[in-house]
């Protein structure tokens, strides 16, 4: 069974040049955690939501490869960070998005996209595997109902048979 | 065609000096280039040449193994085994940001105080693991304090290279003087300890002058910065008061053994052993033994690789006899005067050492000094030769972004930090201030060695 069944493909997506503010309100608007950032021959470039956004937040000490592993010593950091939001704010999608992005193709099939979502977390995007085309994205939710609709089928034919 | 007899003797003129010695000779330029353009992996490329010896006969697997420095080996590795264990405490974090708070935020002072962590810290430990750890602290700092983080981390990197100098297990090239020659800890506190410190005071001025007169930060900032909570960044005070400890039991090992004849290897070996040992002896069997893989896993493996073939090489070199033919040559140089050859040693040294890998270097350097003892008064008589050898290749090492490992391992931790350092302008900054520091350690070889 491939990723194709379970993949949605009517998707909220975001445009690399849009201000991090309007992204924002976006995701608030739409309710959703993430969004696919898509540039205009459709080809997935990264993804923005509230945890790049997050990380983007935290100082380059931290996020950096062999950086800190610790933070609980800064006390009294809120105001810093909610000037550091203000900033990042007035950025734009491309900056903050989450560039290393797990991706799935239609072929894959739907146990390495369910592997994949478990060790790095729901959505992961599927793209076409020769052009990196945007397709649309595997979900937790969109795998279950598939595996779901799976299951009725094969209770049905039970009942036929 | 030559003659049968003819030909005869020209093999044996070959295999009686020059063939074996063109093939090692060949095989450690090789090796020599690969390690300086960095096209291969260092360790690849020293195990390699290493193999190519034995396998062409210049060396057998027997004279390979004698070859190989364990004291030197397991000194490495007893005290990469130390640090893996101890920096999980969060204690390096802990020190700097005491010391950020004990100045009160004052760019100035900062400026002093943090490349001062790091020389004690360099000496006590291997300069990069030591940069490893101030590096991502000084950035927060830095970032903390709105400051440009360059000042700091080319202080960094002087500190870390200055305070490695100062002691037997410092740098890289002193273990292995200090393991070739026999000589101690204090050896080296006597001997490099006092014109380290001298240069470290001379550079703090200078780094003022430079920048640190010029550094101007809020007092806002300051004040964030003073709220801060060390205490905080200690993960684990149990296992700090053991490895504290074991630290403290090391350097008296370092100390005393010497005199009882332990070697630093064994002192290194044991403290880890007993580090390792505090660190599981309470946890179930499985979490011991994932405990243990999990801390080997972090010893740098690919230094001792690269350690262990380097030895293999160069005693296949010493072995043809082009080492002592090249010490001969020294001495011929220098006309057998101590105070010329240690002026050649420590200059050419450090210029060596700025451009290229000081280990590979150090490691040619001690066979080829060895053979030049018996016609220079003898072992006592080239003592300044070795530290000679020591200040001008640690220090040395700061002429450029790749002159130490430490230096390599602060320009990319800044690159990954959005702060790339130029090599030029490194270079323009460091190069001469490097050979200010060689200009110290002369007067001070001078004074100290020939001055009467």
């Amino acid at each position: 069974m491939p990723c194709e069944t379970a993949t949605l493909t009517d998707v909220y997506t975001v445009k690399p040049n849009m201000k991090v503010e309007e992204a924002l309100a976006y995701i608030h608007e739409k309710n959703v955690r993430t969004m696919p950032v898509i540039d205009v021959d459709n080809r997935l470039l990264g993804m923005f939501g509230l945890a790049p956004l997050m990380k983007s937040l935290l100082p380059v000490a931290v996020t950096m490869e062999e950086g800190l592993q610790k933070l609980g010593f800064v006390v009294g950091a809120g105001p810093g960070i909610a000037k550091r939001l203000k900033k990042a704010k007035d950025k734009t999608v491309a900056d903050v998005m989450q560039q290393d992005v797990i991706v799935v193709y239609p072929a894959t099939s739907l146990w390495e996209g369910i592997r994949l979502m478990v060790k790095y977390g729901s959505p992961i995007p599927v793209v076409e595997e020769e052009s990196g085309k945007f397709l649309g994205i595997l979900s937790e939710q969109s795998a279950m109902t598939d595996l779901e609709n799976m299951l009725a089928e094969l209770e049905a034919e039970e009942q036929l048979s | 065609m030559l003659p049968a007899e003819t030909g005869h003797q020209t093999l044996d003129l070959i295999d009686g000096f020059g063939y074996q010695a063109i093939i090692a000779a060949g095989i450690l330029i090789v090796v020599y280039a690969f390690i300086i353009t960095e096209r291969l992996n260092q360790a690849v490329i020293a195990l390699t040449g290493a193999c190519i010896l034995i396998l062409t006969g210049v060396i057998n697997q027997e004279l390979a193994v004698e070859g190989i420095d364990f004291n030197t080996i397991f000194l490495l590795i007893g005290m990469m085994v130390i640090v893996t264990i101890a920096k999980r405490t969060g204690v390096f974090q802990f020190v700097a940001i005491l010391s950020a708070k004990s100045v009160r935020g004052n760019p100035r002072l900062l400026l002093i105080i943090l490349p001062l962590i790091t020389a004690v810290f360099s000496a006590l430990l291997d300069n990069v693991t030591t940069v490893l750890l101030i590096v991502p602290i000084t950035l927060l700092l830095t970032e903390q304090l709105k400051l440009s983080p360059y000042p700091f981390l080319f202080a960094l990197i002087f500190s870390s290279n200055i305070g490695g100098t100062a002691t037997l297990i410092g740098d890289p090239p002193n273990i292995l003087i200090g393991s070739a020659v026999g000589l101690s800890f204090t050896d080296f506190v006597y001997n490099v300890g006092p014109v380290s410190f001298i240069t470290m005071i001379i550079l703090f001025g200078v780094f003022d002058l430079i920048w640190g007169r010029n550094l101007k930060t809020s007092l806002k900032a300051r004040a964030h910065l003073l709220r801060y909570n060390a205490r905080e960044a200690l993960t684990d005070i149990p296992l700090l008061i053991k490895s504290m400890i074991t630290m403290a039991l090391v350097l008296a090992g370092f100390v005393i053994g010497h005199h009882h004849g332990i070697e630093a290897g064994t002192v290194a070996l044991s403290g880890a052993a007993l580090l390792l040992l505090l660190d599981t002896y309470y946890q179930k069997s499985e979490d011991q033994t994932k405990s243990v893989q999990k801390t080997l896993e972090e010893v740098e493996w690919e230094t001792i690789f690269f350690f262990m073939g380097l030895f293999i090489l160069v005693k296949g070199v010493e072995h043809t006899g082009l080492l002592q033919m090249l010490g001969e040559e020294l001495i011929n140089l220098t006309n057998g005067d101590l105070f010329t050859a240690a002026m050649v040693i420590l200059w050419s040294s450090s210029i060596v050492s700025a451009v290229v890998n000081n280990i590979p270097f150090v490691a040619t350097m001690i066979p080829m000094m060895e053979a030049m003892a018996p016609d220079m008064g003898g072992e006592q008589a080239i003592m300044p030769l070795w530290w000679a050898l020591s200040l001008g290749a640690c220090l040395g090492g700061n002429g450029s972004l790749v002159g130490a490992s430490a230096n390599v391992m602060v320009a990319s931790f800044a690159e990954r930090a959005g702060q790339r350092i130029s090599f030029v302008k490194f270079m323009m900054m460091a190069f001469p201030l490097m050979i200010f520091t060689i200009f110290i350690s002369m007067i001070y070889v001078w004074l100290v060695y020939f001055g009467s």
